[in-house]
């Protein structure tokens, strides 16, 4: 389990300071997709970094396997495996084939050459498994970025809006390698605006409003509570997100 | 314990095969830079020749020796001290930056395990670079490989703690990348300085180890052992020192949140 307590983010930039994400508490429970929704800037980004290690919280604490990790995550590395926003996630210069063998590498893994293909098909990349990536759309990228973080067998999962740029049929593929991923009983939290994945794979939403962090159960709970005829989560998030006072 | 060196091996062999393609890959760019570094000492040599009259041939072998040996020494630090900040803004653009510090082993011994990957690939290079330009410069003469390994070593711990030193800058500013060529003007000075035997120049890094290396080889003076303990404890210390200012780096760059966002 992961126990986040009191956790905020305050940036200076120029003098001035930003309160990215305001103080809370979230216990992330395994064997549950975490979904971190909010608009633009909400401070989705800046959590996810935060739970890697990626920046430094203001306040708070990080408690995984009793250790805080805030203070001292090197175990906690051995454990996760991240899919950053943006195209922060890949070698440029190296192929799918290279780029998995290299993030195993780096997070201490062997070269296990078949178990590497193995992810390299099931993100459909064997057509372009000798290009480099510099070479591949953006959508293909994003594939070799799931396929890195994927393949390091990782406990806790972290995924920035992983399906961004992806095509439907490979997007509805990583909603069921996900739920695979969750039925193995690990951590996972992935931030995304993608309201269909959020529909099918989320089990608990947590929004991010200016800052300000509100948990909610499941997607269909928030649909009767405060959707409209049409009955899509989108219609009922828009509705609900006007309620919620940052 | 067999787990923790598995791990360190596994990073070390990514680093190694990352090396190995980008090497592969731009292998061209490596060609030119040799290329220019002979085609300097084809030039250098010209003019010590041109100085012929009325200079022994002693003393023209002993210059040759001196620009060979020196243009050997030069390489090495100037491949030590870019090694580290070009990672860095390397994994900036080519996107795997954040990636390094999520390695459970932490970024410097990423970083240290690069540079020690960098280091082989160079020193093979240059090590077959000597007898090409003893060729150029057509004149032959016996350098002793174990006392040329034992200083290069030391001299490579030295530039590199300069590295990890300009690496920290790099993660804050991205600029840094653009001045470190004019650093060249900075390690013929740091090359120059008489700092053997030991004087106050000793104590800057790179100085020391750079004229025991020169002394030795050139000047076939024997290194005394309390000088030669010496250049390798600086060393480490500036290693060390360096790497703690760079752990602070990278802490300041996790709380600006600025982390390979240029
Ligand atoms: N390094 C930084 N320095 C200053 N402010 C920052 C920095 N990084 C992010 N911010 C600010 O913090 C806030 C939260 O940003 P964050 O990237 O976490 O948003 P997000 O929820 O991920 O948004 P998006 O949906 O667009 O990805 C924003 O107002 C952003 O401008
Ligand atoms: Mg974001």
């Amino acid at each position: 389990m992961l126990n986040i307590n009191n956790l905020s983010k305050v940036y200076k930039l120029k003098g001035k300071l930003i309160e990215a994400v305001k103080k809370f508490n979230l216990d992330v429970y395994p064997g549950s997709v975490y979904c971190f929704l909010g608009p633009n800037g909400a401070g989705k980004t800046t959590t996810i970094k935060m739970l890697c290690g990626l920046v430094a919280p203001a306040t708070g604490e990080i408690v995984y396997n009793s250790t805080n990790i805030v203070k001292d995550n090197r175990e906690f590395l051995t454990k996760i495996g991240v899919v950053l926003e943006g195209a922060r996630n890949v070698h440029w210069r190296l192929t799918p084939f290279e780029n998995v063998e290299y993030f195993r590498r780096l997070h201490g893994l062997n070269r296990d050459i078949n178990y590497i293909s193995e992810w390299i098909n099931l993100v459909g990349l064997d057509k372009y498994k000798d290009t480099q990536c510099r070479f591949l759309s953006r959508g293909n990228q994003q594939k070799v970025a799931i396929a890195c973080a994927l393949s390091l067998n990782a406990d806790v999962l972290l995924l920035d809006e992983p399906t961004l740029g992806l095509d439907m049929e490979i997007s509805r593929q990583m909603m069921e390698l996900i739920i695979k991923e969750k039925n193995k009983n690990k951590i996972i939290i992935i931030t995304t605006h993608d309201p269909e994945f959020i529909e099918r794979t989320a089990d608990k939403i947590i929004i991010f409003k200016k800052g300000k962090v509100f948990k909610f159960d499941e997607p269909n709970k928030i649909i009767e509570k405060y959707g409209t005829e049409d009955k899509r989560f989108s219609s009922a998030y828009i509705n609900l997100i006007r309620t919620l006072n940052d | 314990m067999i787990e923790r060196f598995k791990i360190h091996f596994n990073v070390l062999m990514g680093e190694a095969k990352l090396s190995y393609i980008s090497t592969k890959r731009y292998g061209v760019n490596w060609l030119v830079g040799i290329i220019n570094l002979l085609l300097f000492l084809i030039f250098i040599q010209l003019g010590i020749y041109s100085f012929q009259t009325g200079l022994s041939q002693n003393y023209i072998n002993g210059k040759i020796e001196t620009l060979i040996i020196g243009f050997f020494a030069f390489s090495i630090i100037g491949m030590a001290i870019t090694t580290i900040s070009s990672r860095i803004s390397e994994g900036a653009t080519t996107g795997v930056l954040e990636h390094t510090m999520l390695s459970p082993i932490g970024s410097t011994n990423v970083l240290l395990y690069y540079a020690v990957v960098q280091f082989l690939f160079a020193i093979i290079v240059y090590f077959l670079l000597l007898p090409v330009s003893m060729l150029i410069c057509r004149h032959f003469f016996v350098i002793n490989i174990a006392k040329l390994i034992f200083y290069t070593i030391s001299l490579w711990i030295a530039s590199c703690s300069v590295g990890f030193v300009l690496g920290a800058l790099t993660l804050i500013y991205k600029r840094t990348q653009n001045f470190i060529n004019l650093l060249q003007f900075v390690i013929l000075t740091l090359m120059i300085l008489p700092s053997y035997p030991f004087n106050y120049f000793s104590l800057i890094p790179i100085s020391p180890q750079s004229s025991a290396l020169m002394n030795s080889i050139t000047g076939k003076n024997d290194i005394s052992l309390g000088f030669n303990l010496y250049i390798y404890l600086q060393s480490i210390a500036c290693l060390y020192i360096s790497l703690k200012i760079f752990k602070e780096a990278e802490k300041y760059v996790k709380i600006k949140g600025i982390l390979g966002q240029y």
